[in-house]
């Protein structure tokens, strides 16, 4: 199942858990933006590499949480930064108890594809810069592949996929050719997916 | 191979050539002496360019059939200088700790570095992530399992350049020639070879691959 959504993925996210209670776990949640967008009845709690209130997962190693540890568990535009994204979605899946929330850029959209035409760069997360960066996007996440990524691993661990194409994204170009008749392939600038466990609501 | 650019004090040569990398490096070491280490040796083709009558070949990777299991994501088992001459092609691009691995191959290497680096960026790659959302590779591929190889870098001219212009600096080691080898089919790259000593071709329009020779000093 795929929506074509103009909405953010912070406020989509809000909306599917609008009548959830319980902890909700935000991955890689740098500024800690999705808790302005949550209702009263969720506990936020957050981690990051470098900040966060309730923990400091690095998704290079196994999560430091027991099975269906959280409610909701969150990682928006997280797992392209990790090498071994195989084993940190599946850890994700893991520590889960009722939804998961996984976005990816989609960097195959019409205006990456032009922007890369045109500098021969992907933006500045897939630069090769000449001392180690603090942080980069490790995978190049294309729209046709990310289905076959996402979708049989949530299966193999109980959870039902619902997929969101956002044509949200601060480019203006990108702007521009979202507003034209493409295929979501090309207009999409994030996927978000949203993982439900069965029996869950 | 012949100079398209004039050669000034401290840049180094900038070569372009339509041989593939094996032979172009058999070139850079046509005159080297002692031994080599060719680091992510894959199946040893480099052996089969090398004379071994002037360098005695050895061959570094992951798996077996090489004279040294080496894994370049980390520190290196060999002293400093341990190598007369160090070649790694099409090597660093796979590594997470780029850098690392970079200096890591300095270290060992007493005379020279050799580092080939591929371009993603060449004009007919634009042109198919353009058209069809691909770089014309399986490399960059997010698939369904974990891949037992990929590249962890999108390498694009000319960033490679600054890339390895800065860390062989930081490294003691001088870049003394850079050879683009073109792509392109035989007529392709023949043409863009003549376009490219005319100084005609945009820069890193049809070059597949940089390969940088890189000397200790004295």
């Amino acid at each position: 199942m795929s929506m074509l959504r103009r909405e953010s993925k912070y406020r989509i996210v809000a909306q599917q858990v609008a009548d959830l209670h319980g902890t909700l776990m935000d991955v890689g949640a740098r500024d800690e933006r999705l808790r302005d967008y949550l209702p009263a009845g969720i506990r936020y709690l957050s981690t990051d590499l470098s900040f966060g209130e309730a923990a400091r997962w690095d998704l290079e190693a196994p999560i430091p949480a027991p099975d269906r540890a959280y409610d909701v568990v969150v990682a928006l535009d997280v797992l392209e930064h990790v090498d071994r994204i195989h084993q940190a979605y599946r850890e994700l899946l893991r520590v889960t108890g009722q939804k998961l929330f996984v976005s990816l850029p989609n960097m195959t959209c019409l205006s990456q594809r032009i922007w890369f035409l045109l500098t021969g760069r992907l933006g500045a997360k897939y630069d090769l810069p000449t001392c180690e960066p603090r942080d980069r996007h490790r995978w190049l996440t294309g729209y046709a592949q990310m289905p076959a990524f996402i979708e049989p691993p949530a299966r193999a661990a109980g959870f039902a996929a619902a997929r969101y194409d956002l044509l949200t994204g601060y480019d203006r170009l990108h702007q521009w050719i979202a507003r034209l008749p493409f295929s979501p392939a090309l207009r999409a600038e994030t996927v978000l997916y949203e993982l439900t466990r069965r029996g869950a609501r | 191979m012949r100079s398209a650019l004039a050669e000034s004090a401290g840049t180094p040569e900038r070569l372009y050539s339509i041989r593939d990398k094996y032979r172009i490096v058999a070139e850079l070491l046509e005159e080297a002496q002692g031994t080599l280490l060719d680091a992510g040796a894959r199946d040893r083709r480099l052996a089969r360019e090398i004379d071994a009558n002037r360098l005695r070949y050895a061959s570094a990777d992951l798996g077996d059939g090489h004279d040294h299991r080496l894994d370049l994501e980390g520190p290196l088992p060999f002293p400093d200088r341990r190598f007369d001459h160090v070649v790694a092609l099409d090597v660093l691009e796979h590594l997470e700790h780029i850098h690392l691995g970079f200096r890591e191959l300095a270290r060992i290497a007493a005379r020279s570095l050799i580092v080939a680096l591929p371009n993603l960026a060449t004009l007919p790659r634009r042109f198919t992530f353009l058209l069809r959302g691909h770089l014309r590779t399986g490399k960059y591929h997010l698939a369904p399992e974990p891949p037992g190889d990929r590249h962890r870098w999108l390498t694009v001219y000319p960033q490679i350049d600054d890339f390895v212009r800065v860390n062989a600096r930081q490294a003691g080691l001088e870049l003394v020639r850079i050879v683009e080898e073109l792509e392109g089919g035989r007529i392709g790259a023949r043409a863009g070879l003549v376009a490219a000593r005319l100084g005609l071709l945009p820069a890193g329009w049809l070059t597949q691959r940089c390969i940088y020779q890189l000397r200790r000093g004295a």
